[in-house]
């Protein structure tokens, strides 16, 4: 019996010990891991500055730069991340030069899964137009990793004749939300604007069956481009937008196509009176907002109606508009009036038309 | 050389970033201090007379809005450039009412800084 308890505590001391083994190994591990790489970042950062300004050449810089590509990838990405322009372009140079880029464009087509992830994330980052053809094929992958994965570098690398395939893959093979897909579709910038438009304009003409097509509905898939190009203040949206208002009657639309146009700032050729007036609130209040920030004094006597709507947001937007576009006077006769926008007349004029949210 | 004498503070939490800066401003002829969050950089400000602070919006301990609050609650002369990344563009407004004299987002071009540095100091 007694050699038996022995027999435990000598296991037990056994695993005791060989956990602290491992978990020592694995902090030195770590510890040497970074003492390399500050050693590395001490020695590559002059050397990256210097060739930035043009003091040292490309042969130069990437001679410091050795073949360890983890490391190189770990103080290159903050920089690829935060620089923009001819250092940018610099930046590419050197990763083209010391071998980085292709490297990875051979982890992305041959790597296991898990290096292609990371593959693609750094050639996407990196902008490099040679890993589309693997990265659209990524795109025909089951894995919403991959999917999300390959999406994101070619909306970073700015490929726009993917942006069909990448906008279907997302909503077909993908769980991520339309908040989501919209965060990898700002990548683009711009530049997606003009696919947006044309698949919008296929929709209304009935060449483009979007609930067949990407599976989902077509009036959330109509309002995610809508953000897209609120977000990137397409000008150029504008047409297509005014359209949309007059054929489509779907408030979550609406809703959106008004939030784009309070960030667009151009003023648009129709009548706005049946949104004024609509029954949702929301569409009323968001209408409302737009004229705040896009002043048409033809709507003038209409918002003077709206600021004793029954929503507080109608009624606060409308007093706004009114308030920074030469109707002080009104506010301030409402106000001491027993009318119902008085309360909101007040609470405008106390804050002298400034509030840091609206 | 003492403190007393730096030109341009930069306040931003990346050291990789923060280097860059320094060294770009530094090269275009600017003498430049750093801190790496709110609290140091309000304590540098407290002490030293700069004529431009370069600003992080989103810094530990006192982020960029409270360190511009600070700035023009007490009158300090200095010029401030507020940086912050482009899906942050809520926050120009933020930052131009709280006092800020100019705005750039990330990623940005360098050359693109010292043309705001100098367009700034100018004004």
């Amino acid at each position: 019996m007694l050699n038996f308890i022995y027999l435990i505590i000598f296991i037990l001391v056994l695993l005791i010990i060989s956990f602290l083994v491992f978990l020592s190994v694995f902090h030195l591990k770590i510890y040497f891991n970074n003492r390399k790489y500050q050693a590395l970042k001490e020695k590559w950062q002059p050397v990256l500055f210097g060739y930035l300004n043009n003091e040292i050449s490309l042969n130069e810089a990437t001679a410091s730069f050795n073949k360890n590509y983890k490391y190189t990838w770990k103080f290159i990405r903050t920089y690829l991340d935060n620089l923009d322009g001819k250092d940018f372009e610099k930046l590419k140079n050197l990763l083209q030069a010391s071998g980085f880029i292709q490297y990875y464009l051979k982890k992305l087509r041959t790597g296991s899964n898990k290096d292609k992830l990371k593959a693609a994330l750094i050639l996407g980052k990196v902008r490099h137009k040679k890993a589309l053809p693997y990265l659209e094929e990524m795109l025909k992958s089951d894995s919403s990793l991959k999917i999300k994965t390959a999406g994101q570098a070619i909306s970073q690398i700015g490929e726009t004749s993917l942006v069909y395939e990448i906008i279907k893959a997302f909503l077909v093979r993908t769980e991520i939300t339309y908040e989501g897909i919209s965060q990898i579709l700002i990548l683009y910038g711009q530049k997606i604007c003009p696919k947006l438009l044309l698949i919008i304009e296929d929709w209304l003409d009935g060449e483009v069956d979007i609930r067949k097509e990407f599976q989902t509905s077509p009036y959330e898939t109509i309002a995610l481009f809508v953000e897209l190009l609120g977000h990137n203040k397409y000008k150029g949206a504008l047409p297509v937008l005014e359209r949309l208002l007059k054929e489509v009657d779907n408030d979550e639309l609406i809703i959106q196509i008004f939030k784009a146009l309070s960030r667009i700032k151009e003023p648009v050729d129709l009548d706005l009176t049946p949104f004024i007036n609509h029954d949702n609130w929301v569409v009323r209040s968001q209408t409302v907002r737009y004229l705040y920030k896009n002043w048409e004094s033809s709507y003038s006597e209409q918002l003077k109606a709206r600021i004793s709507d029954e929503n507080w947001w109608v009624s606060f937007y409308s007093g706004m508009a009114l308030y920074h576009n030469s109707f002080k006077a009104f506010l301030e006769e409402v106000a001491v009036s027993d009318k119902p926008g008085s309360e909101i007349s007040n609470y405008i004029l106390e804050a002298g038309g400034q509030f840091e949210h609206f | 050389m003492s403190d007393k004498n730096k030109e341009i503070l930069v306040v931003e939490d990346d050291e990789l970033i923060r280097g860059l800066q320094k060294n770009k401003l530094e090269k275009a002829g600017y003498e430049v201090d750093e801190a790496q969050n709110g609290l140091e950089a309000w304590n540098k400000i407290k002490d030293n007379r700069y004529i431009l602070i370069l600003i992080d919006i989103f810094l530990p301990k006192m982020d960029g809005f409270q360190l511009l609050k600070n700035i023009r609650s007490q009158e300090i002369p200095a010029k401030t450039i507020v940086l912050s990344s482009k899906s942050q563009d809520k926050y120009i407004k933020k930052a131009f009412d709280l006092g800020a004299d100019s705005y750039l987002t990330k990623p940005f071009d360098p050359a693109n800084l010292i043309k705001t540095v100098r367009t700034t100091l100018e004004s």
